[in-house]
């Protein structure tokens, strides 16, 4: 891992200059970041996308589900659209 | 066509528009880029995103579908908004959900629908919370 010092208003340059990561704030243990990188590069706190990771390893279908046994507002879905 | 070597519903073919790439896989399987969205007759509403070499299979259902009484507090205050501007910006976006097939779910988040680009068949999971970018 590179680990680099920066103080208040500096800034790291990723890449091509494409993505710039600014140090806003040093306030006790906290760091406030500013950064700046094309829309279609993603940016996540990394919590959130571990919670995502979770979610979607526990909602791979292994084996055949069975289809009478569905939550009940799928149920309610099927309904709704068999009733049209 | 291309055909499909599901593990969890044998081999089956799919019209090759129903492939989707995903540049950057999803959260938990990021090198697996490409998927099919299929419906099975005895599942519907619900469709299935599965990847290409049959191996991971996600139940998912159209955004479209899912009554908002059905989605929990954040998701129906916060995110449904969000993403109904973004969709309504882009007509050819689609939005799916991945769902948990468990009886005991009472209700849908969107903190990380599915958004699919049906022209470009392109992909990518979003994960949605409050954004500072300026």
């Amino acid at each position: 891992m590179l680990v680099l010092s920066r103080k208040k208003d500096e800034t790291i340059i990723i890449g091509d200059n494409s993505v710039t990561v600014k140090i806003i704030e040093i306030n006790g243990g906290q760091v406030k970041l500013g950064i700046e990188a094309p829309r279609e590069v993603s940016i996540y706190r990394e919590e959130l996308y571990e919670s995502i990771k979770d979610e979607n390893m526990q909602s791979l279908t292994e084996t055949k589900p069975d289809s009478g046994k569905l939550p009940a507002f799928i149920k309610r879905i099927k309904q709704a659209s068999d009733n049209e | 066509m291309i055909s499909i070597p599901s593990k969890v519903f044998g081999n089956f073919e799919v019209d090759k528009s129903k492939k989707v790439h995903f540049n950057n896989g999803i959260p938990g399987l990021e090198s697996v880029k490409e998927y099919v969205f299929v419906a099975f007759e005895e599942y519907k509403p619900i469709s299935w995103m599965i990847s290409t070499i049959g191996e991971y299979h996600f139940p998912v259902a159209i955004l479209n579908l899912i009554d908002p009484e059905d989605l929990d507090e954040v998701s129906r205050e916060e995110f449904l908004p969000e993403l109904r501007k973004k969709l309504d910006n882009n007509p050819d976006l689609l939005c799916y959900v991945i769902i948990k097939l468990d009886e005991s779910v009472s209700n849908v988040n969107l903190k990380a629908p599915i958004i699919v680009d049906s022209k470009k068949r392109t992909g990518q999971q979003l994960m949605l919370e409050p954004s500072k970018r300026g």
